[in-house]
């Protein structure tokens, strides 16, 4: 993800089956025959890029959630954003 | 002419023999095991068998040749070549049209009465982890191919003669007592096939309820090193063992992740086997 990316709105892509296990998720597209493995904390982003929220405002909805590791969000966010890019599973709006 | 059915995961094919040296093969694979009926069946819902392989020699020179109708498919010189050729290419159908369940590449062994399956593709060092387990003694299930039906809790394994590299045979005292020829080794051109009888194997499929998975990776001189796995990364993991994806509604994502839902799973890293029967013992659940 680069720096820019903060002021945009993510969004999950169309066609994905989704399966929650414990706090992680695992994502497939049938289409693509492609698995992706979601750890909690990508769980937790995945669920908020609905394409109304830009990076930033994610990054300080997680912090206000979870004052105590606030400091790790930015980086956590950033990390899972790329992630979720390299994945193709989101689509900026 | 000698034939037999093989039924396995919901798919079936024949396999003939057209002369008696040809029909060896066919025996040392699939028929001489204890009680091995002349036809298998697992799924009771499997369609009728429509692929005919076809084994013949040729006594001018001995050779071996493997057909599907009028493809042929593979020559040799040699018995254990063919066989081995012909192993594979029967699991690799019986995966391709398997139906009703999970097929996974995966070898699986069982430990009083509790099956443990080892999902992994190729050269993940499975044949010998399981070469290895049996001589620590635990019981042979499969080296490649098991299936898991719709709504069941039993794992069913393709049971087969084992695939050993020449490599490894030195570390097993127990198979390496049994010199060729014999009729339960084959040799070919880089290791040697073992029968099942050899491995304490009396059932030509077997069931056992699946206690455990484990994903193993085998990494020279590296200290042994069990991961436990999350449901979702096994299922990820299962994802990628999966054999038979295309056959499946959803390509039989949700039936993986009920699976990893009820299954405990972990990575095995390993370099030595002594001992490593004990570690996994150590993992089933109730013993």
């Amino acid at each position: 993800m680069n720096d820019h990316d903060i002021c945009r709105r993510p969004r999950q892509k169309e066609g994905y089956r989704l399966e929650q296990l414990d706090d992680e998720l695992l994502l497939y597209h049938l289409g693509e025959t492609t698995v992706v493995y979601f750890n909690q904390t990508a769980s937790l982003v995945w669920q908020l890029c609905q394409g109304d929220r830009t990076v930033g405002e994610i990054i300080d909805l997680l912090c206000a959630a979870y004052p105590e590791a606030a400091d790790r969000v930015r980086v956590d966010v950033s990390e899972t954003m790329t992630h979720f890019l390299e994945a193709r599973c989101i689509e900026w709006t | 002419m000698k034939s037999v059915i093989i039924e396995f995961a919901g798919s079936s094919l024949i396999l003939a023999a057209e002369t008696q040296r040809a029909g060896e093969i066919l025996e040392f694979l699939y028929l001489t095991l204890p009680g091995a009926p002349a036809r298998r069946c697992s799924v009771p819902e499997s369609p009728e068998p429509g692929v005919t392989l076809l084994i013949t020699s040729h006594p001018a020179d001995n050779s071996f040749e493997l057909y599907d109708g009028s493809t042929r498919l593979f020559v040799s010189q040699a018995p254990g070549p063919m066989a081995e050729v012909l192993q594979g290419e029967v699991c690799r159908r019986l995966a391709a049209d398997s139906q009703g369940g999970l097929a996974f590449h995966s070898a699986a062994l069982a430990h009083h009465g509790a099956a443990v399956a080892f999902p992994g593709m190729m050269q993940q060092g499975k044949s010998t982890l399981t070469a290895g387990l049996v001589e620590q003694g635990w019981t042979y299930l499969t080296d490649e191919l098991i299936f898991w039906p719709n709504s069941a809790t039993c794992l069913q394994a393709f049971v087969r003669p084992l695939n050993l590299r020449h490599a490894v045979l030195h570390l097993f005292a127990k198979l390496s007592q049994q010199q060729p020829p014999t009729p339960l080794r084959m040799d070919h051109a880089t290791g040697t096939l073992v029968h099942p009888a050899l491995l304490g194997c009396g059932g030509s499929t077997s069931a056992a309820d699946l206690a455990l998975l484990i994903f193993p990776h085998y990494q020279p001189a590296s200290p042994l090193c069990i991961t436990p796995l999350t449901p979702a990364q096994a299922g990820l993991a299962l994802m990628e063992s999966l054999v038979n994806a295309r056959n499946l509604p959803e390509h039989g994502f949700r039936e993986i992740t009920q699976l990893a839902r009820t299954v405990p799973a972990y990575h095995l890293m390993y370099s030595d086997l002594q001992g490593l029967g004990r570690a996994l013992e150590g993992l089933i659940p109730g013993q």
